[in-house]
Order: structure tokens, then C-alpha cells, then sequence
């Protein structure tokens, strides 16, 4: 009796969580008594998984055994592992290359490769990193301060002392900085597609309504205004004077707002599906754990008129901790670094390792896609779609106000009726005409439809900017 | 009638051999406990090598099962032995019906947090949706965990109080703001002190079993520090503030025979700071980007038990006696300048050792116990003759290599490679 009602809540519990059909979780074990909240996650051609974890260690899973790689370094939040084997982690005061000299298996060498950023002791100071460019550059970002007491510039929650803290940088194999974009706030995420193209992720608070998924591009300004104080035509006082209005007008808007408790509250690294249908019908698409609810999201980047925009659609939830680092490994297997120290996640562990496999067969049916047309929407499934339920869909739309306030609710928001709905003749896609307006996240909503059929509901598109 | 008394007269006789049964089997296992496990895991359960047996965590699972499993398996590995091959299973089960019967502080808490409230708005805790609501591990009340500047916070949870503990203790504790903190225990409104005061010492007495328990906290004073701690036969913590206090659990890596090098926070040393120890005898502290060794101490490492907790906000504390004043430091002198170094990196095979350069050559740092004093050896590579000076706080006992010493400033007889040796038995 007691298997049948345990058998019950589990299948009671994939039912709420609504996990894509022929995914799913399958639990590392990490070594035994070591805390391995896991803040780096690389996966090298061998197929060993490098995790840096915010104890100060590298471990590597090799064919179902950990070998401790290397230890003693400050809360390494990124890790990538070079062409020649070395090991790039980026601890809160350096970015570091470790070397294993006399090929024994374990790091000796503990290069600097870079320290010349401003870390002023501020247990907030986090660098992440974990990406390399296509000129060999190691990309990193530097969080913002916080704290009570915390000294520096405030304007809001978070704080600077200056030394590029909210930029985003760069550092050559040489060894020389470059500081790259400013205005991010706690930049928990690194990633790139295919073409190189770099992009980070940033978690709400203050001068940020929402998550938000970006590229990143030199020079550019994404809003936490207190970074600013790195650049020579401010200081201080001019910042202090400088109302919210003038910092909104100058900053560069995301590619996609993520819904605060909708979506993702703490979103960690994007990373791209290119596994050439290894992982499903999801190709092209970035893979992003959120720290928070313990869940994993996908988006699809639409360019227009120059600029990337796209759509949010949940993938799979009920991870044991809070996902804030994604790898896909050879296989397509998608893992998952966890940590939950400091900020709380939903799960039973503090922390771990966990990977998302599919069963190479079942095509759950799901929202694929979502594209922007010039008077309209084309939405992608990857099951046909019945008429009668593609009717029920449910359109509305809001925008995230700018403002020093932590984190804003949706403004502007309203109930859409769509104009027209046609299906395509092979049932995969439809089309949906409503009224389109720029600067709007438009949220496609199926909750109507049965319940056992399409797991993921909701797909949330974020127009930038229209099709002329 | 007389049916419904004889029924009830047999369930209230019955209900006390349960009653009775139980508490022979916690006396059992307390005795178990008072010979074996006290002297790993503390008289009071409190922890000491072993953890603490009686607070919210349990790192092999809090369920009865778990516990059984854990005792019976042991963890051979860290020192405990699988006392299933000597105990019997009635004697496990006393046992863990024993430790079971001492749980006690907060568990299950929840916070939900509402920003830019202010103390004098009239707000109604129950009619605003929180910005913020999760669970709270550790279940401490924690008033610093909002990141905006002002705001309101509620905790809601239970308070476990064991049967020993059952009855007067005193809620004691200090705040820095007196207007906004309203604390309900099982629904009843403490009635904190309405003056400046900042101390609280209220007498409470509770009965044994499971309370609930709320704590309103609007934010008032730029500071949040809030200690509250309930105070009777044990003292049981209730804010993060008086938990971090209490907790006996520190974490010290151990380098044992050999060193060890770890990147962490700590006041005595500039930040990214490295620290190596040797032997668990001797620390210092070495700033990368001066090479100027910032700290020095006797005995173990650090505690980084604060740097890893939580949200790590606080700093790694140096254990032992420091060799010299914070003000001092060890500095190299090139050509009678402060040396303006560019720091490569560190090896650690087969020693620690710190590799710099500069416009004028190589320059290493190694360290080792030679002849029980932590040795420092410079060794410096360039092309033409260099002015070579070490400064050492004179409060510093040292035993140098070959050179002349005046007014703390060494120059080395032979600077390509000279030692600096600070014995550890003398200074003890």
C-alpha cells in the first residue's frame, strides 16, 4: 500500500511540476563530506566534468571517480578548461590559470592571470566567468557590492568602490585586462553561440524590474548605474545627481525580460544547444538554470532590425537545489551545477550535481518556438496542435519600468483578444495576429488546454523592436 | 456510561505504559549516549569533532530511519565507527529515541519580505503580498537578508522546547532599534520593553512540545544587529546573530604534515591575500600584488567556518598569536625603493612558492619548516647587481642568513639568495 502512495506523489509531483515527456533528472554523487556547492561547471572532449565549487576546490569526474584538481581558492564563481589542458577559474580577487606541470593529475601551478580589478573584500564581490572568446580572450564579470555597512557609492541596494565593479571585461591569454560594458548588476551568467557572439545573464533587483537575459557588446551601458563611477566622465557627486530617467535613457535594453516567480528569480549561465539533436527538438536554443526556484528555461534569439529579442519558455523543474551552472557534455546530456549557500533554493540539498538526459526517442509536446512576423506571431510546437486548442490561447502583454527600485512589478499590463489564429497545413505552427507594440513582453498562455498534453503553458516574447 | 469510563480508563492506562515505554528507552539510550558518543558529539549534544546532534541540520538525514542507518553504518572514513556491529538494535533504537528527544530551537521557518515599507506606515502584515517568501536555512531569524535599504520582514515557523528544558527561561537578547521587532509565541504578543532600552530580558516560562512562533520586524535603524537568545537550563539561539555565536562547529582545514595554502578573507591582511600554513605550527599571510607579508601567526590556520556560512559575510579569523602588529609587515626593498612587483603565481610542489618579476629580474619566495622555524628563502634572478633589502618588524624574532641588520632593514650578504627564519619553539 504504502509503494502505491509513494508511486502516487511521485507521478502526482511530475504531474505539477509538468516536465517535458522523455526527460529526465538523473542525481551525481559527490564527494562524500566535501561542500560542493558548485559555482563552475566545464566538461572537457575526454568527457570529464571540472566543477569549482565556492569551498575553494576544482574536482574532476573522471569515468565515475573525483580527483580533487586543486584547492585553497577564494570562491571561484567560473571555470573553463583551455585548449592545452590548463584550467581558467575566476576566484572573487584573480582570474586564475591552473597548470598540472608534471602531469600527476593535479593543478601545481597557480597562475595569475589577471588581478586588476577593484575587490575590496565585500562578500557580494563575486567574479564569474567560465567563457572563452573566439580571439582566446577569458571573459569574466564583476557583481556589485552589497551589504549594511557596505562603503562606496550607493544609489540604491548595491554598492561599488570602484575598480570595474558592475563591468563586464575580458582577459588576454597574455594576461592584459580589458574592461568590455558596464551596467550589469549581479551577472550571475556567462555565454556564447556558435558565431562567438557573447551574451550574460543578470538577476532583478535594483534598476532591474526582472531577470534579463543580454549579449554583451563593447562599450555598451545595461543599466546599474553605480558602474558608471569607473568611467572618467563621473564621479560620485555627478552620479548622486543624476536622476533615473537619465540613466534609462542611456542604457541598452535586454534580449529578454525572464518573469520574476513565473520564470526565473536567479538565472545562472546561458548555454547553447548544439548538440545536434542529441538533446531533442530544442536545437539552437539557450539552456538557462535558474538558482532559485530550482528550475531550467529555454530562449530562442530572433534577430530584427539588427539587435537580438526572443522568447522564454520553462523546460524542466524539481531539481534537488538551485541550478546556476549548465554544460552540455558529448553525449547531449545536459548538467547541472547546484548551490544553494546564501541565497535559498527550492530541493532537498544544500548542493550537488545533477543531469538532464532524454531517452533519444520521445518528442514531448512542447512550445518550440516563438518568432516575431511583421504583423504577427508564429508559434512552433512540436506536436501538431489540435484547432480547437490553439483557440484557447490567452495573450497579454506588460513592460518592466525602470527604476532604482528593487526589482518592479509588470506596468502596463492588459488582456490582448487576437485578431486572427490560423494553423499551418502540417499542424506544427500557428499564426496569431494581434495588436504588436515595441518595448512589450507578450505572454502566449495555454493553461486551457488539457492538462496531460502540453507541459509547459506559457511562452513570454520580448519585442524590442518591430519588423518594418 | 459505564462502558464509555471502562473504555476510557483503559485508553488513559494504556496511553501511560506508551508514555512509560518511551521514556525507559530514552533513559536507555541516554546512558548509551553518557558512555560512547558524548565525548565526539558533546555532553549536550552540542557537537565537538562530531556534529551537533540536537540543532536543525542533519547532514546523513533528520528522519528516525536516517538516524538508526547513520549509527549502524557509522562514517569509518571520518572517525566514527558503524555501531551496529556492537550494539544491538533495541540499543540503537534507545539511543535514537534519546537524541530524538533533545531536538530543540527553530525548524521549518518561513520569511516573506515586503520592500520600502516604513515603520510608520500603517502597515497590515497580512494584506500585503510579499516581494520575497522562501524557506529559511539555517531557520534563524535573520533581519539582514533583505538587500534593499528598507523594508519589512516576518518569520514563521515552530520552536521546539524538549522535555528537559520544559519551563522558566528568560528571552534575552540586544537590538539596536526599539520601536518595529514584535515577537508571538503561539499566538501571545511578547511584551518587549517599550523604552530605549536596547538589553531584553523577559521571563518566559514554556511547556515542553511544539510552539509556534512569529517574529515582525520592520526596519528602522540603519543597523540591523539583533541578538535573541532563550536562556534557561541551555540556551537555545533564535537569530541568525546568536546562532552564529553559538555554534561550536568551526571549520579549520588541516594541513597536518605538510602546508597548506588557502585564498580566503581576513581582516589582518589586504583583500586576495594568500595564507600558508605549515604543519598546522605557523601561518603567514602574503599579498600578491606587493609580495609584503602582511600577517604572520603561531599555531593552526584560520577558522573559515564564517567565510563559508551563509552568504560568507563574514571574515576567516587567524587562530593563534600574532608575531607581529597589524601596522607591520615584511617588505623587499630593490634599489631602495619599495619593490614594484608583477605577481606570476604560486607553485605548491614541492613547497609553497611565490613567483614575482619586475623590471629588474625574477624574484621567488619560498617557504618551509627547517629546524623548527618557518624558513623564508628570496631567491632573485637578474642580469646586473641589485640593492637588496628586506624590511622585518623589529618586534619580529628572526634568525637571518648572512648580511648586516640596521634599524630593521636586512641587506643580504648574497641577494640572489638570502633567508629570513622565524623559529617557532622560542616564541611559544
Amino acid at each position: 500500500m504504502q509503494k502505491f502512495i509513494f508511486l502516487g506523489l511521485i507521478i502526482l509531483t511530475q504531474f505539477l511540476l509538468a516536465n517535458p515527456k522523455g526527460y529526465s533528472i538523473e542525481t551525481i554523487t559527490t564527494p562524500k563530506d566535501v561542500y560542493f556547492h558548485i559555482a563552475g561547471l566545464d566538461i572537457d572532449k575526454q568527457g570529464r566534468v571540472y566543477c569549482a565549487t565556492r569551498y575553494g576546490d576544482v574536482w574532476i569526474l573522471d569515468k565515475g571517480k573525483w580527483i580533487q584538481f586543486a584547492k585553497g581558492l577564494q570562491e571561484p564563481c567560473g571555470l573553463v578548461i583551455d585548449d592545452d589542458g590548463s584550467v581558467v577559474v575566476t576566484q572573487k580577487p584573480e582570474m586564475t590559470r591552473l597548470v598540472d606541470s608534471d602531469q600527476d593529475g593535479v593543478a601545481d601551478l597557480y597562475l595569475n592571470l589577471s588581478h586588476e580589478w577593484g575587490f575590496h573584500n565585500n562578500y557580494h564581490e563575486f567574479n564569474f566567468g567560465g567563457i572563452k572568446d573566439k580571439q582566446g580572450n577569458f571573459i569574466g564579470s564583476l557583481n556589485l557590492a552589497a551589504g549594511p555597512k557596505v562603503p562606496g557609492l550607493k544609489l540604491s541596494a548595491m554598492s561599488t568602490e570602484g575598480g570595474y565593479r558592475g563591468w563586464a571585461y575580458k582577459v588576454s591569454p597574455e594576461g592584459k585586462f580589458t574592461p568590455i560594458a558596464s551596467g550589469l548588476r549581479s551577472p550571475a551568467g556567462l555565454g556564447k553561440n556558435p558565431q562567438g557572439e557573447l551574451f550574460f545573464t543578470d538577476n532583478q533587483g535594483d534598476y532591474l524590474a526582472s531577470s534579463t537575459l543580454n549579449q554583451l557588446e563593447p562599450g555598451k551601458f545595461y543599466g546599474h548605474p553605480i558602474s558608471l563611477l569607473d568611467k572618467p566622465e563621473y564621479n560620485m557627486t555627478t552620479l548622486k545627481n543624476m536622476d533615473d530617467q537619465e540613466f534609462d535613457k542611456m542604457r541598452t535594453l535586454p534580449i529578454v525580460w525572464i518573469p520574476q516567480e513565473e520564470i526565473a528569480n536567479s538565472p545562472g549561465n546561458p548555454e547553447w544547444n548544439a548538440t545536434k539533436g542529441k538533446f531533442g527538438p530544442f536545437e539552437n536554443q539557450f539552456f538557462i538554470g535558474d538558482q532559485s526556484r530550482s528550475n531550467i528555461f529555454r530562449v530562442s534569439l530572433q534577430k530584427v532590425a539588427g539587435r537580438y529579442q526572443g522568447a522564454v519558455i520553462d523546460f524542466m523543474s524539481g531539481f534537488q537545489c538551485g541550478n546556476i551552472r549548465l554544460k552540455f557534455d558529448l553525449e547531449g546530456n545536459l548538467w547541472a551545477g547546484q548551490t544553494s549557500r546564501g541565497w535559498a533554493s527550492r530541493g532537498s540539498r544544500p548542493y550537488g550535481l545533477q543531469k538532464v538526459v532524454w531517452d533519444q526517442k520521445t518528442i514531448p509536446f512542447e512550445i518550440l518556438d516563438v518568432k516575431l512576423q511583421k504583423e504577427s506571431f508564429k508559434i512552433y510546437f512540436t506536436q501538431k496542435i489540435n484547432p480547437q486548442d490553439a483557440k484557447k490561447i490567452k495573450i497579454s502583454r506588460w513592460w518592466y519600468e525602470y527604476s532604482r527600485m528593487y526589482g518592479a512589478p509588470k506596468s502596463e499590463l492588459e488582456e490582448l483578444t487576437p485578431q486572427a489564429i490560423k494553423i499551418s497545413a502540417d499542424g506544427m505552427s500557428m499564426t496569431i495576429s494581434c495588436a504588436l507594440m515595441k518595448e512589450r513582453v507578450y505572454c502566449f498562455d495555454f493553461s486551457e488546454l488539457n492538462n496531460d498534453k502540453l507541459a509547459n503553458k506559457k511562452a513570454y516574447y520580448t519585442i524590442i523592436n518591430l519588423i518594418e | 456510561m459505564q462502558l464509555k469510563n471502562i473504555l476510557n480508563l483503559v485508553l488513559i492506562f494504556s496511553s501511560s505504559l506508551l508514555l512509560k515505554a518511551d521514556d525507559l528507552s530514552e533513559l536507555r539510550g541516554q546512558k548509551l549516549y553518557e558512555t560512547i558518543c558524548f565525548s565526539c558529539h558533546g555532553n549536550k549534544l552540542e557537537g565537538a569533532t562530531g556534529p551537533n546532534l540536537k540543532d536543525y541540520e542533519w547532514l546523513h538525514g533528520s528522519s528516525k530511519s536516517d538516524i538508526i542507518k547513520s549509527i549502524t553504518n557509522g562514517f569509518p572514513e571520518k572517525g566514527m565507527l558503524a555501531f551496529g556491529a556492537l550494539y544491538k538494535q533495541e540499543q540503537i533504537n534507545d539511543l535514537v529515541n534519546f537524541i530524538l528527544s533533545r531536538q530543540q530551537g527553530l525548524r521549518n521557518v518561513e520569511y516573506k519580505i515586503f520592500h520600502d515599507i516604513q515603520l510608520n506606515d500603517k502597515f497590515e502584515w497580512d494584506k500585503h503580498k510579499a516581494d520575497k517568501q522562501r524557506s529559511l536555512k539555517p531557520p534563524h531569524f535573520n533581519p539582514n537578508l533583505p538587500e534593499v535599504n528598507q523594508f519589512a520582514i516576518s518569520f514563521k515557523g515552530q520552536l521546539l522546547i524538549p522535555k528537559h528544558l520544559a519551563g522558566d527561561f528568560i528571552l534575552s537578547g540586544i537590538r539596536k532599534q526599539y520601536r518595529g521587532i514584535a515577537l508571538y509565541i503561539d499566538g501571545d504578543k511578547i511584551p518587549f520593553p517599550t523604552n530605549k532600552d536596547r538589553a531584553i530580558k523577559i521571563p518566559l516560562n514554556l511547556r515542553a512540545g511544539t510552539h509556534d512562533i512569529r517574529l515582525e520586524y520592520i526596519k528602522d535603524f540603519k543597523s540591523t544587529v539583533f541578538f535573541l537568545d532563550l536562556v534557561g537550563k541551555e540556551t537555545i539561539p533564535l537569530t541568525s546573530e546568536s546562532y552564529r555565536r553559538s555554534i561550536t562547529s568551526s571549520h579549520i582545514p588541516k594541513a597536518e604534515n605538510a602546508f597548506l595554502i588557502n585564498r580566503k578573507r581576513i581582516t589582518a591582511a589586504p583583500p586576495g591575500s594568500i595564507i600558508v600554513n605549515h604543519m598546522d605550527k605557523i601561518s603567514y599571510a602574503i599579498d600578491p600584488k606587493t609580495s609584503d607579508i602582511k600577517a604572520m601567526w603561531l599555531g593552526k590556520s584560520l577558522d573559515i567556518g564564517p567565510n563559508i556560512y551563509a552568504r560568507g559575510q563574514h571574515f576567516a579569523q587567524p587562530i593563534g598569536t600574532h608575531l607581529f602588529s597589524a601596522e607591520q609587515s615584511i617588505n623587499l626593498f630593490i634599489n631602495g625603493k619599495a619593490a614594484e612587483l608583477k605577481y606570476i603565481g604560486y607553485s605548491d610542489k614541492p613547497l609553497p612558492k611565490f613567483i614575482f618579476k619586475s623590471s629588474e629580474g625574477e624574484i621567488s619566495l619560498q617557504s618551509k619548516i627547517e629546524n623548527n622555524a618557518l624558513k623564508l628563502s628570496y631567491s632573485i634572478k637578474s642580469n646586473h647587481a641589485l640593492d637588496i633589502n628586506l624590511k622585518i618588524p623589529q618586534e619580529l624574532n628572526t634568525k637571518l642568513s648572512k648580511g648586516k641588520t640596521k634599524n630593521g632593514l636586512f641587506t643580504p650578504e648574497s641577494p640572489q639568495d638570502f633567508f629570513i627564519s622565524i623559529p617557532i619553539k622560542e616564541l611559544k
